[in-house]
């Protein structure tokens, strides 16, 4: 006999006719399949039985309780795995499992957290930290001054630029923490701020720097990860802030915006969270549901579109320009965000209003400007195609999208509609989406001309720094690889100063250059959309999407 | 029937030889040099040559073609697949927490396809011609000829969001079994189908049922002691032919249903151009495919002993 | 043992009683008459399709069906009838392509297999045993994973491993049919290999590749379209049936015609192709 590999069922029959035609078959044979059969029943039903145990319990614990009274337990779904952003296990704003030292309310304005308040010396080089003195770590261990410098000198060594030009960290005393600059750094308290600025128990950072284990301050205790499925938080009875009321929560990692909505729809899950949890095309058959609301609040999200401009096309400042004017985001806003987004005027996002230029630097949808840009950068169309040529190069960029962020925002379709765009102006675009890791990398490598990205961002100065600066951590990673002294040297300056009024002046000169020479494009202001089932209270989304775990309730 | 057995190890053995020469080759389709991709999936960008160097020796990579494919493979002997490029954890590691959940829906999207098949199957031969027959087939012929996510789609869209009574996603517990394995089951089913009924009207046809017929004996006597049995030994066949159209299907259904098996990995690592994972992917899915083929030969001899072993292979 | 054995067939007008059966056999006619239909469609896509199938109108965007759009428009405005109209276009391309190479490839290596034999023949037949060893779908997967996405990757990949079982099938057949007399009376007439195989062998081996390439037509729409429903087909903003239902999924409720039309798309020519293999396997092959 030669192996069974055919495919298609017309093999079987031809295969059955040679069988058959031998005739009589024995009984036996037909015990012998019982067998079989049964051999495969047993098999399945060892694999499924296993399972199916494992749910049974559940259930019945759940409608135990039920009973009773309402479980604070709550199952919550998002885009992305809440234990892979900083290298912690636990992302701060969205587990808070980890704080950091000072917080930011609804209106991002800097409040209290564990740090109970501050001081800055008159030069604004010396910062005088007065920490809470009623908190513990998760593991028991002391938050104190030694535990909030040990921490500080962790961040500024994986962040070098994020703390500013430190020279000195100190402990005053127990609960009091003084930093030294040797130049002003005016975000300073920005960056104390920021996700990545958490604070975790000693205990769990290793020499390198690198943490171990999430144990941090904040309302929840991260009870278990599983990388790529699901984090289970349990709460914190001794939080700083007042015990928390759900005792439970899971963290439900849904790569997929279908699956997540229906998932919700379904009651599988109580709340979608997140930036980029619920997608504006889902808005509609979500606020359909009665069993469902939907919250929205303008968001510190901008999402920019990148340019290369070290290769060519995008190394001509005209074409970039053209790229600009070409894109049309108020018509992509209204159609494919739903209206969940606003158009940007300059690089700075609304969420920082104070610090945005006052005129509208931006222009977009002007596709004759655009094209008249091009004709003065040397392309034509001389091969009658609708792509312009020259020196008989096609004028073409690669749009390289990442799956995760395709999965959290419609980049998929904005790519489409920049697509279509840019064909119009004679720029041929090929979209290709590869996974994060990947992107990334090839981004890294200059190897694709466009891509697009949201970013929160910390503070009007380090979001300049962080995509206009030669050094910025965007310009380098997301491939754009921009360089202007000037805007480096205004940057730099930027981060000194200490009068509001002069750092906003410099600002508005540094978006000024941005607006002309676009290295980036911003494309939209985003409105955060999450939902929740109506019988979740007490959740208040955040623009920076931090989640108030410690007041949410199951009612 | 030991002769038979050795035998047919042997084959399986020298196929899987070269399964494992393709899937080593595989590699070798990427564009670019393979010691300078890892070398930059390990350190990072703008590595030196010294580097790249360095990993190419380190991996073996420096000799001869040949040379190479017998470190890997006595690597891939010892379970060593290599490291998965994103996460760093063995690749033999994500692969075996993996394997069980596409075990068990493969599994259960079997048994989905048997229970409805050949109840189906059967009746359709008995009635042949008949109006529940021809829509039955042609029910079988849209089965076939569904694409399974889209069928996927609309279960989920019906079953789980409409009426709520399967999870939409995930493995929690057998409730969300029910639409991948229906899912995965329905184009298999339609095959098995349609092969029961050919099968059933074979033996129907042959004399000594209608010898039976025309003894008198009551028509469920004879499907069930006579005609049956016999019609069930290609169905037993087409078990293992399934398992590799299972396999295929997982694939899909996984990414649909969020199931966390290895199609979805496999999948997850294409995107990622995560390449020890493939490579690893590939193999593990094929070995168990082989093996199966190789059970279903062996069980297939050993139920139906008319068939001689001594076949020229 | 399990190759296919079609009976030698001598009569020369074979074709015309085939013709009679399948005529008779409603689905496969039915199925001829979608793939004809489709053929022309695809054909003549520029003068049939009412709109650009790649031009973006988004304040038109989501439409229900209705005059304008005979099955409304997609989520970046683009009319999804025009789009399944090219989308036939990629579908036909990529089935025609792949069948026609691993048909040809297939049905060579099989020849030389069957009718050369020897140690050519054995490596040609493990060559097929090894690449039947794998899932098909998985290596295809790989394969086009491994080059970068786009249409030449999965007609690459389908082609790769869609050939063997051609390969199997026409040695099985050439095998049965060496032996008859009528080829050894040729061959003692002293009929050239190449005359024999032409003449006589060819008639015969046929029948079932015919069959065959109707079934494996079918296959491979099925797999190209699912290829392209994770993302490794036809790449935006190219109108390909399995990338447009996948592009419809996050509005499967609000705009169920994203979805529902393509995937009928793919239903109807799956089953057409599935129809005429069926009917032509009972008409070329009557027994």
């Amino acid at each position: 006999m030669e192996p069974v590999c055919f495919r298609g069922f017309w093999f079987f029959e031809e295969l059955l006719e040679e069988l058959l035609c031998e005739g009589m078959v024995l009984n036996k044979v037909f015990k012998k399949l019982i067998v079989l059969l049964l051999c495969l029943a047993i098999l399945s039903g060892f694999l499924t039985g296993c399972a199916a145990q494992e749910g049974k319990q559940d259930v019945q614990q759940n409608q135990g309780d039920r009973r009773t009274e309402v479980v604070q337990e709550i199952v919550a779904g998002l885009g992305r795995d809440p234990g892979t952003m900083y290298g912690y296990g636990a992302h701060p704003p969205l587990t808070r499992v980890l704080e950091p030292l000072v917080f930011q309310d609804l209106d991002l304005g800097l409040i209290p957290g564990p740090a109970a308040k501050w001081e800055v010396s008159d030069d604004g080089l010396i910062w005088e930290i007065s920490l809470r003195d009623d908190i513990v770590f998760h593991d028991g261990n002391a938050f104190n001054a030694e535990a909030v410098i040990h921490n500080l000198e962790r961040i500024a060594k994986t962040w070098p630029t994020r703390l500013g030009p430190v020279v000195k960290m100190e402990a005053v005393d127990d609960y009091k923490v003084k930093v030294t600059h040797s130049e002003p750094f005016s975000s300073f308290l920005y960056s104390l701020a920021w996700a990545g600025s958490a604070m975790i128990s000693p205990a769990a950072i290793n020499e390198d720097g690198s943490v171990r284990e999430p144990i941090g301050t904040g309302p929840y205790i991260r009870a278990s990860w599983t990388p790529d499925e699901e984090m289970v938080l349990v709460k914190n009875e001794s939080y700083w802030g007042g015990t928390p009321i759900l005792e439970r929560i899971t963290l439900k990692f849904i790569p997929d915006p279908t699956t997540r909505m229906m998932a919700l729809r379904a009651g599988e899950i109580d709340m979608i969270i997140d930036t980029g949890g619920v997608l504006p095309e889902q808005v509609t058959t979500l606020k359909s549901d009665p069993n469902i609301e939907v919250l929205t609040v303008a968001g510190a999200v901008p999402h920019y579109m990148t340019l290369n401009t070290q290769k060519p096309p995008f190394n001509d400042q005209k074409v970039r320009q053209a790229v600009m004017h070409a894109v049309d985001p108020a018509s992509m806003i209204e159609h494919v965000l739903e209206g969940y987004g606003a158009v940007m005027a300059t690089v700075i996002p609304y969420s920082e209003k104070d610090w945005m230029h006052p005129d509208k630097l931006l222009a977009f949808n002007q596709p004759d400007r655009a094209r008249e840009l091009l004709a003065e950068a040397g392309w034509r169309d001389t091969n009658q195609q609708g792509i312009l040529t020259k020196n008989g190069e096609e004028l073409r960029a690669k749009f390289l999208l990442s799956s995760a962020l395709v999965n959290r925002w419609p980049y998929g379709t904005i790519a489409e509609v920049v697509q279509a765009q840019l064909g119009e102006i004679g720029i041929a675009v090929n979209i290709e989406i590869v996974e994060s890791g990947l992107w990334q990398q090839t981004l890294m490598k200059g190897n694709a001309e466009i891509s697009i990205r949201p970013w929160a961002g910390i503070s009007p100065q380090t979001r300049l720094y962080d995509w206009l600066h030669s050094q910025g951590e965007n310009t380098v990673n997301m491939g754009i690889f921009y360089h202007n002294p000037t805007v480096d040297g205004l940057i730099e300056e930027l981060l000194r100063t200490t009068d509001d009024l002069k750092a906003k002046q410099i600002s508005h000169e540094i978006q000024e250059i941005a607006a002309q020479e676009v290295p980036i494009i911003p494309m939209y202001d985003e409105v955060l959309i999450n939902a929740v089932r109506s019988n979740i209270k007490g959740y208040k989304l955040h623009p920076w999407f931090t989640v108030n775990w410690e007041h949410i309730y199951v009612e | 029937m030991l002769k038979y057995i050795v035998r047919r190890v042997i084959l399986m053995l020298f196929i899987l030889l070269c399964v494992s020469i393709v899937t080593f080759s595989m590699m070798h389709l990427v564009p670019g040099d393979p010691a300078k991709i890892i070398a930059e999936q390990r350190y990072g960008e703008g590595v030196t040559s010294e580097t790249v160097e360095w990993v190419r020796k380190d991996l073996g990579m420096d000799g001869a073609i040949a040379v190479q494919y017998f470190a890997w493979l006595t690597g891939v002997m010892q379970g060593d697949l290599g490291y998965s490029y994103s996460t760093d954890r063995p690749v033999w590691k994500e692969i075996s927490s993996r394997f069980p959940a596409t075990l068990e829906l493969a599994l259960a999207a079997m048994l989905v396809s048997l229970l409805i098949s050949i109840p189906i199957g059967i009746y359709s031969a008995m009635k042949k011609y008949s109006i529940m027959d021809n829509i039955s087939m042609f029910a079988a012929m849209l089965g076939v000829s569904m694409p399974n996510f889209w069928l996927g789609l609309l279960l989920i869209l019906f079953f789980s969001v409409h009426l709520g009574w399967f999870p939409v996603y995930g493995r929690q517990d057998v409730t969300s079994l029910v639409l991948p394995a229906v899912t995965l089951g329905t184009g298999t089913a339609a095959v098995t189908a349609r092969l029961v009924r050919s099968s059933m009207l074979e033996v129907l046809k042959q004399d000594y049922i209608r010898t039976a017929y025309s003894k008198g004996l009551k028509e469920i006597i004879i499907i069930y002691k006579h005609a049956l049995k016999n019609a069930f030994i290609p169905v037993v066949t087409v078990i293992g032919l399934q398992f590799g159209a299972l396999l295929e299907g997982a694939v899909v259904v996984e990414v649909i249903f969020a199931w966390p098996g290895i199609g979805r990995l496999l999948v997850d690592a294409i995107f990622a151009r995560n390449f020890p994972v493939i490579q690893g992917c590939v193999l593990i899915i094929t070995i168990f495919y082989v093996m199966i083929n190789l059970l279903i030969d062996i069980l297939y001899v050993w139920l139906d002993p008319r068939i001689r072993y001594d076949n020229k292979l | 043992m399990h190759d296919i054995e079609t009976k030698p067939n001598e009569n020369k007008y074979f074709h015309e009683t085939s013709f009679y059966i399948l005529k008779r056999n409603k689905p496969a006619v039915l199925g001829l008459l979608i793939i004809l239909i489709l053929f022309l469609v695809a054909l003549f896509a520029s003068y049939i399709a009412p709109h650009d199938p790649v031009k973006t109108n988004l304040p038109h965007r989501l439409m229900s069906p209705g005059s304008e759009y005979p099955l409304g428009t997609d989520n970046l405005g683009r009319c999804i009838f025009s789009r399944l109209i090219y989308g036939a276009r990629t579908t036909l391309q990529v089935g025609i392509v792949v069948v026609g190479i691993s048909a040809s490839l297939g049905v060579i290596l099989g020849a030389v297999a069957g009718y050369h034999g020897g140690i050519i023949g054995e490596i040609i037949m493990r060559c097929v045993d090894v690449v039947l060893a794998f899932p098909g779908l998985i290596l295809a997967l790989a394969i086009a994973g491994l080059l970068s996405p786009s249409l030449f990757s999965i007609m690459l990949a389908l082609a790769l491993v869609g050939w063997t079982s051609y390969t199997r099938v026409v040695r099985g057949v050439i095998l049965s049919v060496k032996e008859k007399d009528f080829v050894q009376a040729a061959r003692s007439l002293g009929a050239t290999d190449f005359r024999i195989l032409y003449q006589h062998i060819l008639p015969n081996v046929m029948a079932p590749v015919i069959v065959m390439a109707s079934f494996n037509m079918a296959h491979v729409i099925l797999a190209a379209a699912a290829l392209s429903f994770l993302g490794l087909g036809a790449q935006p903003p190219d109108p390909e049936w399995g990338s447009m239902l996948n592009a419809g999924r996050p509005f499967m409720e609000t705009a169920p015609h994203l979805t529902i039309f393509p995937g009928l798309a793919i239903m109807i020519t799956v089953l057409a192709f599935n129809f005429v293999g069926d009917g032509l396997r009972d008409a070329l092959d009557p027994h």
